[in-house]
């Protein structure tokens, strides 16, 4: 179908989203971007026909010669609209260029190699908008089946392909009869949506533009069913939908918000008090205290109880603990002295610290059968001789039973955990039940071992606002 | 058991163990794999290393010997081969690291003057 429809073309579509992505965000205008592709030669057309009757062909439709800029046309209007288009592309050249210069550092950038990433932008665009255009008529066929979800949003895309998101919404008419949609519901998605674009996008630019993500809101408040599609980069074949929620210490000089919150704190305990099998922990400090005044946190003391309940009960129940052995900095400086003193104040060699006083509670218990504390070390060879560092263990990260996973900013110390101090934030990941997989755990069938979910006694975590809608 | 979550682990506990096979680090605490995999690796490691360095944390007990970290030390000649042997990067926690050392901030020091909260 040529391009002589009365329909407004975005350059989005002739480039590719992706293109556009980064710089959409910071354009005050984006609107400024759509150029219409031709004004109705006569009026008389327009009135007998209601604009919302016409249905724009989907884009991949179009063939790809018919957007080819060297393609000889004699209409006036149509030569304007390539001149336009191509300024377009001029701006988004400048663009292009800085990509192409990442890509080859080390040589220098050709004409040629612009032309090329224009050519392969503008062939990934079509090919995403065709997968898009199957992947949405999927969902909306997932929706009419769903009567629990309250929908999904399609306008999270519609800044970039208006048109069929209509053709989705006439759709979709029957089975929601009132679609309000407020504005901030609609920042929030397309925010949502560009962020996980630039996640992508930093992981691998070249792949970004396949990986698909889309999130529903599920009945619950504050909750999104997180769907992937088909990419190794996101995650590995089986993988089906997650929960993830939100959590973060905040506090009114830092965020705003009335009350000091520190719903990471209270996930942390949440998922290691409701440990079945076992918690890897992966963090920079391990500051925490089973029961002194300072520091207040109380995750040593979570941990304190779950170990001894599974000492008592005779469980297999592993706690793996990888920690850097001194701050990053000066080893002589008193500040790292003084946090290496506070990290083994919470593990070992003083009266208070987590193996010792479990020592003193099982005298004869083999401490290792339960809990263990690593860190790591390379070493390579300098000049013939060898060499050693640590390798510095710079994230925080607790991964539950294989089931719960708590990742982000937050270390373990007061300073993170408070709420009131430092501003941090975690998301707390959780696999829907139903696509978990077959395996076992210490011997025993681990699927279908019963379990209560994080989720499930969700009233602990305290707050932990995701995206508020 | 959550794929995403597994999966993540199990790439995680590849690297430190040197494992290219996700499914030698399946099941965390296999009786087998939780000794003879994870706790063994580790130690086997510390005592490598140990062996070529002679000097880490784990023998540092006092703040005087922290020079000897990053001053040279004779080294064992064979070290390549005894480097070889190191599968992974895992190591055993070091639970004597400045044991004899007074951690404490000097009298005079600005550490000293500010309240001990500002650490933790």
């Amino acid at each position: 179908m040529p391009l002589s429809l009365g329909r407004t073309v975005n350059v989005t579509d002739l480039i590719g989203p992706s293109a556009l992505r980064s710089d959409e965000i910071f354009t005050p205008h984006p609107e400024k971007r759509e150029i219409d592709i031709l004004k109705p030669q006569n009026n008389n057309n327009i009135n007998n026909k209601s604009t919302d009757d016409v249905i724009p062909p989907p884009i991949a439709s179009i063939p790809a010669d018919h957007i080819d800029l060297n393609a000889s046309v004699e209409n006036a209007e149509v030569r304007k609209m390539r001149k336009d288009i191509k300024l377009d592309i001029k701006e988004e050249r400048e663009n292009i260029v800085t990509t192409v210069k990442d890509k080859h550092v080390e040589h220098e950038f050709t004409n040629a190699d612009v032309a090329d990433e224009i050519a392969a932008r503008i062939e990934r665009g079509m090919e995403k908008r065709a997968a898009e255009e199957t992947n949405k008529k999927e969902r909306l066929h997932l929706n009419n089946s769903l009567t629990m979800s309250e929908g999904t949003d399609d306008h999270s895309r519609s800044g970039l392909s208006p048109e069929p998101d209509k053709q989705v919404a006439k759709n979709n008419k029957a089975s929601e009869p009132t679609k309000h949609k407020h504005k901030a519901t609609y920042l929030t998605d397309k925010l949502r949506d560009w962020t996980v674009n630039i996640a992508f996008s930093r992981i691998d630019k070249d792949r970004a533009p396949t990986v698909d993500v889309t999130a529903e809101k599920t009945t619950t408040r504050n909750m999104y069913v997180v769907k992937s599609r088909s990419d190794e980069v996101l995650v590995p074949e089986k993988s089906g939908p997650m929960r993830a929620q939100i959590v973060r210490s905040v506090a009114h000089w830092s965020a705003g918000v009335p009350h000091p919150e520190s719903s990471i704190h209270h996930a942390m305990l949440s998922a290691i008090t409701n440990a079945k099998k076992f918690i890897f922990v992966g963090n920079q400090y391990f500051i925490s205290s089973i029961n002194r005044p300072s520091p207040k946190n109380r995750l040593l003391k979570a941990l304190h109880r779950r170990i001894s309940e599974a000492i008592r009960r005779n469980e297999n129940f592993k706690v793996m603990v990888v920690l850097p052995v001194y701050p990053a900095g000066d080893l002589n400086s008193p500040t790292t002295t003084y946090i290496i003193q506070y990290v083994y104040m919470s593990i070992v060699r003083f009266k208070s610290s987590l193996l010792d006083r479990l020592q003193r509670e099982f005298p004869l218990v083999d401490l290792e059968q339960y809990i263990t504390f690593h860190s790591l070390r390379s070493w390579g060879v300098l000049n013939g001789k060898p060499v050693t560092e640590q390798v510095y263990v710079h994230a925080k990260i607790m991964i539950v039973d294989d089931r719960t996973l708590i990742v982000g900013s937050a270390n373990i110390n007061d300073r993170s955990l408070r709420g009131t101090r430092d501003s941090e934030i975690c998301a707390v990941v959780e696999e829907e039940e139903a696509y978990w997989i077959e395996s076992t755990m210490g011997g025993e069938d681990w699927k279908v071992f019963s379990t209560r979910s994080l989720f499930a006694c969700g009233t602990k975590l305290k707050t932990g606002v995701a995206v508020r809608t | 058991m959550s794929p995403f979550v597994h999966s993540l682990r199990c790439r995680l506990w590849c690297d430190y163990l040197g494992f290219n096979d996700v499914k030698l680090v399946q099941d965390p605490i296999d009786e087998k794999f939780y000794h003879e995999t994870w706790l063994n690796t580790s130690k086997q490691n510390t005592k490598l290393f140990l062996d070529v360095f002679q000097v880490l944390p784990d023998n540092v007990l006092t703040l005087s010997d922290i020079k000897k970290l990053e001053g040279g030390i004779e080294y064992d000649p064979n070290f390549m081969a005894t480097l070889n042997q190191i599968r992974g990067i895992l190591v055993q926690f070091p639970r004597e690291f400045l044991r004899d050392a007074d951690l404490h901030p000097a009298l005079l020091t600005k550490e000293n003057l500010l309240p001990k909260i500002v650490f933790m």
